[in-house]
């Protein structure tokens, strides 16, 4: 376990709206090892972005967050983040500093008012070099890394004046700047065009390579997820269904709502004419959830009287591959129930 | 840039020339003349009136002319020589008449801006930053008060406070012994001392207007993603709330200057008069009675002017302010 980097313990993050209490974040667990690239895979609304906010504490202020996320940085003792003060120093030098983070909107993710250099050499001034000089210097290295053409240029122009690509590439650099253990990306690509979003995954990758961080990727793109990473979790309303490596996702996919998610997928080589197959229904927004797995209603595979009954304990029933689902006998066997009789196992 | 420059001073000249024509209309909208009204106070007070004289006085102003022809009267020595013409009502050039009020009202009403900015910027961002507080409602209170009163009203109420607790007859911008001074920094002090009481008075609105508006804007961008992005470089919150948001906010603030400025002015008109404030507003409001139209059209044109003025000033800053209005404006 020496090089676990992240270790994320029955995280919970609960918004009490007046509606009633949204789970967004309702108890998962994962960890993320040095170097390696972990996908989190689910649809809009499932909670993937309000589990990263949560990690880096900039989940809104009334939110209830509950277990733990142990960051373990390169030397010293582990952090426990969900036990620091949100707008202390601790949690300050590890976002930018250990975790960095790439946003989803590159066009509202800068300022409009600060130069991009500006925007850039501020983290690298915070974290590694104070001074002016040197973050210049670092930062135009940077700039010219993510592929960006006159990176000094560049410096003093405002973020109006580049493309979207060219924002994204900028905000590469900037979270990159502090040469960040952990670095995160929330749906970087979902802005872009298909043909840049193929260039700055590439980007992605080779900086990877050449920085040896950990990513954990966020997504609702499959796609993205078949490039880029090596361990899959899929989040359905608050919860991860299954955790695997990315081939038994594709190739050996278990909970129900993970097959249906890559049937969706069109691929290469099926004929034409045959239909997408669709989930039914839509993700049903998790205020005041009854007891019971949450794709319960849409689920064809369901089982009446325990699905909707009991919640799905997330257990490995293979070498690194975690299902929470009750077709499994593991699964069943975790709750302490038997399995109902007369109960159809092929999904 | 050069351009855009001379084409906002172009503009300017135009709003100018259209804001003369429509006020010295204006002003002889009502019926009757100065002429008719000094015949009548005449009459009223019992004097004789010598038919001789109006006739006089009504040939040297030109007042038998049709209007276009007084206005010609009127602008064309303004323009060429920079001279107002003659205040019927006081017998008198105008400038001379005009000239400290103007300069006064102009003091005044910056005193009140800064004023205005000076309180409720550090306001506004307290309460957005401490949003539902006891605080923040407090302030709120305190600013929808001072939405809802009255200016004049303000004033009567500072001018009692004045008098009961501290026993000063507040009122006019000069102590008696320096009202027919000349100028001397004596009498500047003078009036510095007396500024505080019109600036709360005339501010007071303006600032609970501003606090609540850049509460909002605050709020608002509180939200954007920018501000979670300079969080998660692990920024400190007080350095990343004065650095963008409240930086974003100023936005609105700035462009609001220019219309700020006729606002105050015009606003302090009546408090001027409660206050005894020798500024133009109680001026104005005489000539304009008296149908004075030199006097009162002199006024209006150069109220406009600086409001003008503000205005492209206002934009200036804006546009160092904002890069991507300069980089609009640019091109």
């Amino acid at each position: 376990m020496d090089d676990v980097l992240l270790q994320v313990e029955n995280l919970k993050a609960h918004l009490p709206l007046e509606e009633g209490l949204l789970k967004a974040v309702d108890g998962i667990s994962f960890t993320i090892r040095r170097g390696e690239t972990m996908g989190l895979v689910g649809e809009s609304g499932c909670g993937k972005s309000m589990t990263v906010n949560t990690i880096m504490r900039l989940a809104p202020s009334f939110a209830h967050i509950e277990g733990s996320v142990a960051y373990f940085p390169a030397a010293g003792e582990p952090i426990n983040i969900t036990e620091l003060d949100p707008y202390g120093p601790v949690i300050r030098d590890i976002r930018g500093g250990e975790i960095a983070m790439i946003f989803q909107e590159p066009m509202t993710s800068f300022s409009p008012l600060h130069t991009i250099g500006n925007q850039i050499t501020e983290a690298i001034r915070i974290h590694r070099a104070n001074d002016k000089k040197k973050a210049t210097a670092i930062a135009i290295d940077l700039l010219s890394r993510v592929g960006m053409s006159n990176p000094a240029q560049r410096m003093n122009e405002y973020p109006h004046q580049l493309s979207g690509g060219m924002r994204q590439r900028a905000m590469i650099a900037m979270a990159l700047s502090c040469e960040p253990s952990l670095l995160i990306a929330d749906e970087p690509t979902t802005a872009l065009d298909v043909t840049v979003q193929a260039q700055v995954l590439q980007l992605m990758r080779d900086l990877q390579h050449e920085f040896g961080m950990s990513i954990l990727y966020i997504t609702h793109d499959l796609g993205v997820i078949a490039r880029m990473v090596q361990v899959v979790a899929v989040m359905y309303l608050g919860r991860i269904v299954e955790i695997t490596d990315v081939d038994s996702l594709f190739y050996d996919a278990k909970h129900p709502y993970t097959k249906a998610l890559i049937q969706s997928v069109p691929k290469m080589g099926k004929k034409s004419r045959a239909r997408l197959e669709s989930i039914p229904g839509a993700v049903p927004v998790p205020i005041n959830r009854p007891p019971g797995c949450g794709f319960y209603p849409r689920c064809a595979a369901a089982i009446e009287g325990l699905c909707n009954r009991l919640d799905p304990p997330l257990i490995q029933i293979e070498e690194e591959h975690a299902v929470a689902c009750f077709v499994y006998p593991e699964v069943v066997d975790a709750v302490g129930e038997s399995k109902p009789e007369g109960v159809n196992h092929a999904v | 840039m050069l351009h855009y420059f001379i084409r906002r001073l172009l503009y300017m000249g135009i709003v100018l020339f259209f804001v003369s024509i429509l006020s010295f209309y204006i002003i002889n909208l009502p019926p009757g003349s100065w002429i008719q009204n000094y015949q009548s106070e005449l009459e009223a007070s019992g004097d004789i009136v010598d038919e001789a004289e109006l006739e006089f006085l009504l040939q040297r102003y030109g007042l038998d002319r049709p209007l276009h022809e007084q206005y010609i009267r009127w602008i064309v020595p303004l323009v060429t020589e920079g001279d107002f013409g003659q205040s019927f009502e006081w017998n008198q050039p105008v400038w001379p008449l005009i000239e400290e009020r103007l300069f006064l009202t102009m003091t005044v009403s910056l005193a009140s801006i800064i004023f205005v900015y000076v309180v409720s910027i550090p306001i506004a961002l307290y309460s957005a930053i401490n949003q539902y507080s006891i605080g923040d409602y407090f302030f709120s209170f305190m600013g929808l008060i001072g939405l809802a009163t009255p200016n004049f009203l303000i004033a009567l109420v500072f001018m009692i406070i004045m008098l009961r607790v501290f026993g000063v007859t507040p009122g006019g911008l000069f102590s008696p012994e320096y009202l027919r001074a000349p100028w001397s920094l004596a009498k500047f002090w003078d009036m510095l001392t007396h500024l505080p009481v019109p600036v709360v008075v005339i501010g007071t609105a303006g600032t609970a207007g501003l606090i609540r508006i850049l509460r909002a804007q605050l709020l608002d961008e509180f939200q954007k993603q920018y501000v979670i992005t300079a969080r998660a470089k692990g920024l400190r919150e007080r350095f990343l709330i004065i650095k963008y948001p409240l930086r974003m906010a100023f936005n609105p603030i700035v462009s609001s200057i220019g219309s700020l400025l006729p606002q105050i002015v015009s606003g302090s008109a009546i408090v001027s008069i409660v206050l005894g404030l020798p500024t133009t507003g109680p001026l104005l409001l005489r000539a304009l009675i008296a149908q004075d139209t030199y006097a009162a059209a002199s006024m209006l044109l150069m109220l406009s002017v600086l409001t003008v003025v503000g205005v492209f000033l206002s934009d200036l800053l804006l546009m160092w302010l904002d890069p991507r209005i300069r980089y609009e404006r640019g091109n």
